[in-house]
């Protein structure tokens, strides 16, 4: 089917972005709604797309000044505007900021308290009411990670970041539509895939025991190895749609809980203050988690050594190397612009991240700064 | 003259009985359509420019956006046509569609009258004709639909139906007139105006409309109209003059020539019939 409703009402289909937003607002009567994008998005032809995807006489009202890492402050101006202006639902267009900010502007619209009281690691997630506002995601190659995920990084107003997470945060109707891919950069693409495969593995070793996750993070592998290199040769609709399941199955497989690139990549924004690509962040640290955990997944990484070469030499780190090593990203965390000492910090940051906690083998501040040092200068996992 | 016998609005659309002696012109609507013929003269129907008869044997699918005409096939016939249309909303495609390639398309146009087709094609006209048991009606045109749309989806021909979807909506000046349209569907919108506005000539912007969205600039805009007319119809109580001229006609005469011969009844008929279940 192309209406997929694991975790969230996803329609995945070609070309299905106008007639699925179309018929979702007028199915669930609303007219009035606020789109969250940021300044790219609202002015490139994706944006003709969406608008030609509302019912006439929709009124629309944009938010699309809005900061890399969500932040309260913005969180609190679309509320404000939501309220304003009698808005009935938020569109999340594009990227993964803007989905993340309107998670957790549901809250803000839904709740007066200030978004810590919600905050996931002081066990906020519970306050979370039943009434947020519906969502409607609609995310560019640069958004899937948000898009059926129940999670969203937050800068406080104390200039704090912390993590909302609750499923009542994952959007109403998501809407996948490959065709909004076709003519994606080959970094944007090289780095959607390298995030994919990133999930996909860190979902798949990750230890609570969920079958389906597991399923679903494996058969997203498998896509990702499949089409990435040839999606970036050529810019077909076919690639482009599975990679685009790929990318949907990594956040799907994310049921499983967050990994360890996502702790370090929390960490590494909140140190360095600025937002970080997740799929350069991905293909760096990806090899060095695997070595990391090598001893403590043997009977998974038999598997995943299968899917990568099949009855060849190596290891999961080293193919995964070899895989991604050609993709147009950088090839080190100091060409990302940081620091040996911004890696000390965002090591102690990261081991008290809960998105830690689901590491095979248990990590502490000195073996996170030990993974992120292996590929400071160079990418040296092999 | 064409007349509605019973329509009902549900969940996932509408279903009309209608009895009808005259052509109804090249149109397309956002639903998907299907044509059940039922009694008296026999009828064909012209789906994308290929011919597909509505008889005993033979009923007729139209995917959303797909461009059709209907005609009779006696062109002096001495009794009307009496069928039954339905017309399935998008969210049906989307919520039963097998294929991320083509998720808002029949498999092909023609569906045979099996025994479980006319077995739900009776229970549902047998619901319009009768009332009394409104809460079947989802349910029965949810099913009538699928018998339609695995049946059609069986015998099709993929690669065909691939290549006529595959270049919906590509091109951004095409969009941008279809949220033009959208923005302006009330006022006198020439389409000189609208290429203007896409930065095309006429011609140009005229044929790259019609390879895209399968129908040309004016049905789009008609399709527009007709949607607001039924839903104003059926959700206010205006008055069908306030209607025509809330949707820019110059009076209520032309609105009902341009509903009859777009819907196939007159205004005021489809009202006083259609309700929602």
């Amino acid at each position: 089917m192309t209406l997929i409703t694991y975790v969230t009402r996803v329609h995945f289909a070609d070309g299905v972005l106008e007639e699925a937003l179309w018929s979702e607002v007028e199915v669930n009567r609303k007219t009035r709604p606020l789109i969250v994008t940021d300044e790219t998005h609202l002015n490139s032809e994706l944006y003709e797309r969406l608008l030609a995807g509302l019912p006439v006489r929709t009124s629309i009202e944009v938010i699309s000044d809005i900061p890399e890492i969500p932040n309260e402050q913005a969180a609190r101006r679309v509320a404000e505007t939501f309220e304003s202006t009698s808005r009935d639902l938020l569109i999340a267009f594009g990227r993964n900021t803007a989905i993340d900010l309107a998670k957790i502007s549901r809250i803000s619209i839904a709740h007066e308290a200030p978004l810590e009281t919600f905050s996931y690691a002081t066990g906020g997630s519970r306050r979370i009411g039943d009434s947020l506002p519906d969502l409607y995601a609609v995310p560019s190659i640069q958004g899937f990670g948000s898009a059926v995920s129940a999670h969203a990084p937050v800068v406080l107003m104390d200039g704090e970041r912390t993590r909302l997470m609750c499923k009542k945060l994952v959007p109403t109707v998501t809407i996948c539509d490959p065709t909004l891919t076709l003519g994606a950069s080959p970094i944007e693409s090289a780095s959607a895939g390298a995030d994919a495969l990133g999930r996909c593995v860190e979902a798949y070793l990750s230890p609570g025991y969920n079958p389906p996750a597991d399923g679903i993070a494996l058969d997203g592998l498998g896509r990702v190895l499949a089409n990435l290199h040839s999606v970036l040769e050529n810019d077909s609709v076919t690639a482009r749609r599975e990679m685009m399941a790929a990318s949907l199955n990594g956040a799907l497989a994310l049921q499983k809980g967050l990994g360890t690139i996502h702790a370090i990549g929390c960490a590494l924004e909140t140190v360095v203050k600025r937002r970080l690509d997740p799929g350069a962040l991905s293909r760096l640290l990806l090899p060095a988690v695997l070595q990391f955990n090598a001893d403590a997944a043997r009977d998974k990484f038999t598997t995943l050594q299968n899917l990568f070469s099949p009855g060849g030499d190596g290891t999961p780190a080293s193919s995964v190397t070899e895989f991604l090593q050609a993709l147009p990203l950088p090839g080190s965390l100091a060409e990302m612009g940081i620091g040996e000492e911004e890696l000390r910090i965002a090591a102690d940051l990261a081991a008290s991240d809960l998105a830690a906690v689901r590491s095979p083998r248990a990590l502490s501040s000195s073996s996170l700064f030990s993974i992120m040092k292996s590929v400071h200068l160079e990418n040296r996992v092999a | 003259m064409s007349e509605a016998i019973s329509v009902h609005h549900g969940e996932f659309g509408r279903a009309a009985l209608y009895k009808l002696d005259k052509p109804i012109i090249t149109h397309a609507h956002r639903e998907g359509h299907l044509i059940f013929y039922l009694s008296g003269a026999e009828a064909k129907v012209s789906v994308s420019g290929r011919w597909i008869a509505a008889d005993k044997n033979t009923a007729v699918a139209v995917s959303p956006w797909e461009q059709h005409s209907f005609y009779l096939k006696d062109q002096h016939p001495t009794e009307a046509c009496l069928c039954l249309v339905l017309y399935i909303k998008p969210i049906w495609f989307l919520e039963n569609s097998q294929s991320a390639e083509f998720a808002l398309n029949f498999g092909r146009s023609f569906i045979s009258m099996t025994p479980d087709v006319s077995n739900w094609v009776k229970r549902l006209t047998s619901l319009l004709l009768d009332g009394g048991n409104d809460h079947l009606f989802d349910g029965y045109l949810y099913r009538t639909t699928l018998q339609c749309f695995e049946q059609s989806w069986r015998h099709a021909d993929r690669n065909s139906v691939l290549s006529d979807s595959r270049h919906r909506f590509t091109d951004y000046r095409v969009r941008r007139s279809l949220r033009l349209m959208q923005e302006n569907y009330t006022e006198e919108v020439e389409v000189e105006w609208l290429a203007r506005e896409v930065g095309l000539s006429r011609p140009h912007f005229f044929k790259l409309f019609k390879k895209q969205m399968g129908i040309t600039p004016n049905l789009y805009l008609n399709t527009l109209r007709a949607e607001q007319a039924i839903s104003d119809l059926m959700t206010t109580d205006k008055s069908v003059t306030e209607i025509s001229y809330d949707l820019g006609f110059s009076s209520q005469a032309s609105f009902t020539r341009f509903f009859s011969s777009n819907v196939g009844i007159p205004p005021s008929d489809y009202r006083r019939v259609a309700h929602v279940t």
